[in-house]
């Protein structure tokens, strides 16, 4: 196995049109599949000389998240100023470690397509969209049409996910999970809100769901019924309610269905009030 | 080194092919040895099996090469053909009378039985009767150094350096494995990464001596994390009917239990983990009538052995429950309750075996009850926030008829430091420390002029194994002596002496139990339940331990607060599951150690009593944090939810769909 280390992204994109190679970054992901001969590729390209893909910036109202930027500044100061973005610095703080948040990339999150994807699940309830670069050029697709199946996604072999665009919109987001420990936790269930609630009611919502589905899943049907509402103990039950029939999730060794199910009422009724509370 | 290890949980080997190898891979197998045997108490285990296989992970052969890589690659090429056997998967089923075997003589390994008092009769005179199903589960040590040994020859003498808690043992079962005599094989202890009991029997010390005995070339071995959860010890699983009477006072007065305790494919220690489940289960009480029935049965999972607590913390969970539940019940405080029926110096434990030495019990449950974290179980307001204790003991030393002794020697060196010989090996918890400070203080000179020289079969004499919360006692005494028989004639420079561990008066007629000296602790618990995942949040434990004079706080405070965390473990997620006898838990993504995140602050103090017998009024300490802090929590989650928690590892869902104390609907 060859480990290559571009000096350009063009340079990276030709390597990458070879058969039987896949980029790294922060290899959190990756180093596991390798060590359990899940993958066994001929050449690894290490990505993170790549500087321009660690940059953070904002223009025209969309922030532009490159693909590796790590954990540990999306848990800083520099997404923080952004409320809407909550959620992603709420997932970012809580993900893995601090050891694997230092190396952890956004992109890596993403292009993993883990169900149980902290960052994933987060980014999926702030309706962005991620840019795939090829040779033949760039496209974008929303977040939510990018997790084809399990652990698959819209993303080509010889394309790199190179950024994520957040819309930066009036309102807030939050995430949280539930995992079998503090930290270094995989998520049993996971949801993550983004909202903007004006005069009491939803003028604009989204939920992300994880570890409940093959892929982070949107609650299209809790959106719905939540968009125009006020926030009541009534509404928040019927919520929970809701969100329950929309998933349909599978017992496996971290955790049984009816669990999850459970679990995700809970995390929905809670951020719900949670929101009542603060106002908005 | 690569270890090539059985895919099938119980089934008859028809055919070894290494015909994919090179001629430069080197293979063994049990035809390479000279008694396929691991020497311990019960003779059961093969060190590579060869007609049959009783658990996934056994390991088969060897396989060498100059490189870990290729001999890893090749070791996958080796085909190992099965005929295979229905499987054993738990205790009760292992002993239904068509249930298939792992041995000829049957799946029963061993039986305890005992009665004191007249348990039928005094149940009928009990105001309050609980009695419950427990099961506990399977946990790793998961010590951090994977088990590891590296041998090579010099001359006629195989030297070894392996991760070990007994060189002496390393020693007798390689040379008797390879038929070699015992002063040719040289058994050194390199440091150790965490053993737990774990380490307290054969690993892989017999694989590297083999390849280095065969082809006179230097053999290491280092096995993965994965071959850790597979192919190594564990501690028991245990299924137990325990029933236990109460008087309205809160007197003790029957307990009755049986017990199947999962030793897995192989004995290990199993007879003597049965033997101290049984004397600790009815916990450090007086309890005048009382019925035990403990059976050690064969299935097929990875061997059951020694792990710190040996035994105890699985009668502990039970017993503790159902004492928390019956002080509940009858509106006494737990801590009042365990006052009121604790052993005190003289009295009767459950086997009938007499307190000879000193006992703290009492002592720690004030300390306990006087403690902040207790006090503010009676302030708070927080329906979320519960309080639990439980109380406990741990004997000291190897038990009843079993050689527990220490030879220690000191040699005065020409510059006046004193250089001493100790067999036992440091295993991390920092005996070492306490040793060479016994010894300084016993020959009056500074810390630094103490050379300790441990655990090497050729510089030291045979101390035995460092378990059993044994080391610190039993050494620190033989130095203690060694220092007298120097001062005796400081002429010569030199001190010797050996020391035996006090044993019990009282004979069962079985070896290894009861023992004469036991460590007690009362442990509270602090906790939040979180809503949303029915997940208890700990929040502090105070930790009360009398454990004699204590000889270096810190490292006491360690060892208590490493016990603590890992019961915590124990409690809160480690299990080894097993499915059609391969273990979904091979890795430490799917097997739960809490991290720092999830323990708490622990504030542990000592009620340093001082025991006459101790080396300067110390007793053992290794152990006894792991025996009881699981139902302090669990009954600190009673108490604020509608449920009887009966097994471990916690069942969030479970405490989640329980009411909260007290609600109506």
């Amino acid at each position: 196995m060859d480990v290559i280390r571009p000096g350009s992204l063009q340079d990276c994109l030709r390597i990458l049109k070879t058969e039987h190679t896949i980029p790294i970054a922060g290899g959190t992901d990756l180093m596991v599949n390798l060590a359990l001969n899940k993958i066994s590729p001929d050449r690894i390209i290490d990505i993170t000389g790549l500087q321009e893909l660690k940059e953070i910036s904002l223009s025209d109202n969309f922030l532009k998240i490159g693909a590796l930027v790590t954990f540990s500044r999306l848990a800083g100061k520099e997404i923080a100023q952004y409320p809407c973005c909550n959620a992603l610095r709420e997932a970012a703080e809580k993900m893995g470690s601090p050891q694997i948040r230092n190396r952890a990339t956004i992109g890596g999150n993403l292009v993993t397509g883990s169900s149980a994807g902290d960052g994933s699940v987060a980014i999926l309830a702030l309706d962005a969209q991620v840019e795939l670069t090829g040779l033949d050029g760039i496209r974008k697709v929303p977040l939510s049409l990018f997790y084809s199946g399990y652990h698959q996604t819209a993303i080509h072999s010889d394309e790199l996910l190179t950024a994520v665009y957040i819309p930066i919109r009036p309102g807030t987001s939050s995430f949280q999970k539930v995992g079998k420990r503090n930290a270094l936790a995989i998520a049993v269930a996971s949801l993550a809100i983004y909202s903007y609630i004006r005069d009491s009611h939803f003028e604009q919502i989204y939920i992300a769901i994880g570890s409940v589905a093959p892929t982070p899943i949107r609650a299209v049907k809790t959106d719905l019924f939540l968009q125009g509402q006020k926030i009541t103990s009534g509404v928040i039950k019927e919520a929970a309610r809701i969100i329950q029939d929309e998933i349909a999730p599978i017992t496996d060794i971290r955790g049984t269905a009816d669990y999850r199910r459970k679990l995700i009422a809970n995390l929905l009724a809670d951020q719900l009030q949670q929101l009542s509370e603060s106002k908005n | 080194m690569a270890i090539v290890r059985s895919t099938e949980p119980h089934a008859f080997i028809t055919g070894l092919d290494f015909s994919e190898l090179p001629s430069d891979i080197l293979y063994f197998t049990a035809k390479d040895l000279e008694e396929n045997i691991i020497e311990d108490a019960i003779e059961d285990q093969p060190v590579l099996a060869y007609d049959k296989v009783r658990f996934y992970g056994e390991p088969i052969a060897i396989v060498a090469a100059d490189s870990h890589q290729k001999a890893v690659s090749f070791s996958q090429k080796v085909k190992v053909k099965y005929q295979k056997l229905p499987i054993v998967e738990t205790p009760k089923q292992a002993l239904e009378p068509d249930a298939p075997l792992l041995f000829e003589k049957g799946n029963l390994l061993s039986e305890f039985h005992h009665e004191k008092g007249n348990v039928t009769e005094s149940f009928e005179d009990c105001d309050l009767i609980l009695e419950e199903d427990f099961h506990l589960p399977i946990q790793d040590h998961a010590y951090m150094e994977p088990d590891a040994a590296f041998a090579w020859m010099e001359g006629d003498v195989l030297s070894i350096y392996t991760s070990t808690q007994n060189v002496f043992h390393d020693q007798r079962m390689i040379a008797r494995a390879l038929g070699i005599p015992l002063h040719n094989v040289h058994v050194m202890a390199a440091t150790v990464g965490g053993g737990f009991g774990g380490k307290d029997g054969h690993t892989v010390q017999i694989f590297a001596a083999l390849v280095a005995y065969r082809t006179g070339r230097p053999a290491k071995i280092v096995i993965s994390r994965r071959e850790v959860f597979i192919g190594t010890y564990k501690r028991h699983a245990v299924d137990l009917h325990l029933k236990m009477g109460f008087q309205k006072d809160g007197t003790f007065r029957a307990l009755s239990s049986t017990a199947y305790l999962d030793t897995g494919a192989y004995a290990g220690l199993g007879p003597a983990v049965m033997g101290l489940f049984s004397e600790h289960l009815g916990g450090p009480y007086v309890i005048s009538n009382v019925k035990i029935d403990s059976y050690l049965v064969y299935t097929d999972k990875a061997p059951a052995h020694a792990m710190r607590g040996f035994g105890a913390p699985q009668g502990a969970f039970a017993t503790e429950s159902l004492i928390n539940r019956a002080a509940n019940i009858l509106q006494i405080d737990p801590i009042e309750i365990r006052m009121k029926n604790a052993l005190t110096q003289g009295a009767l434990g459950t086997l009938g075996q007499k307190m000879e030495h000193v006992v703290g019990l009492r002592e720690a449950l004030e300390v306990v009850r006087d403690s902040d974290l207790w006090k503010e179980k009676n302030t708070n307001q927080d329906p979320s926030i519960g309080f639990g204790i439980a109380a406990g003991y741990l004997s000291c030393g190897l038990g009843k008829g079993v050689p527990d002794s220490a030879k220690v020697e000191i040699d005065r060196e020409p510059n006046g430091d004193f250089t001493v010989r100790v067999g036992l090996v440091d295993i991390g918890q920092g005996n070492a420390t306490a040793l060479a400070a016994i010894a300084g203080e016993a020959l009056k000179v500074p810390l630094e002029k103490i050379h300790l020289i441990m655990a090497d079969t050729t510089q030291t004499f045979d101390c035995g194994s460092t378990a059993g919360s044994r080391s610190v006692f039993i050494a620190g005494n033989a130095i203690l002596a060694a220092v007298r028989d120097y001062f005796s004639h400081p002429e010569t420079g030199r001190g010797f002496a050996e020391t035996e561990f006090p044993q019990s008066k009282t004979d069962l007629n079985v070896i290894g139990f009861p023992h004469a000296m036991y460590t007690f602790i009362a442990q509270a618990v602090k906790l939040k339940l979180d809503p949303i995942s029915g997940q208890p949040q700990l929040a502090g434990i105070f930790a009360a331990t009398e454990a004699g004079k204590v000889i270096n706080r810190l490292s006491m405070d360690g060892q208590i607060q490493g016990g603590i965390a890992m019961s915590i473990g124990y409690t809160l997620g480690e299990n080894m599951n097993y499915r059609n006898g391969i273990p979904d838990n091979q890795r430490f993504t799917v097997y739960i150690l809490p991290t720092a995140e999830d323990i708490p602050p622990i504030q542990n103090v000592s009620v340093e009593l001082y025991e006459a017998t101790g080396p300067y009024g110390a007793k053992g300490a290794a152990e006894v944090a792991t025996v009881v802090i699981a139902p302090a929590i669990t009954s600190a989650i009673e108490s604020i939810r509608d449920l009887k928690i009966n097994r471990l590892p916690l069942d969030f869902e479970q405490i989640l769909d329980a009411k909260e104390k007290g609600s109506v609907c």
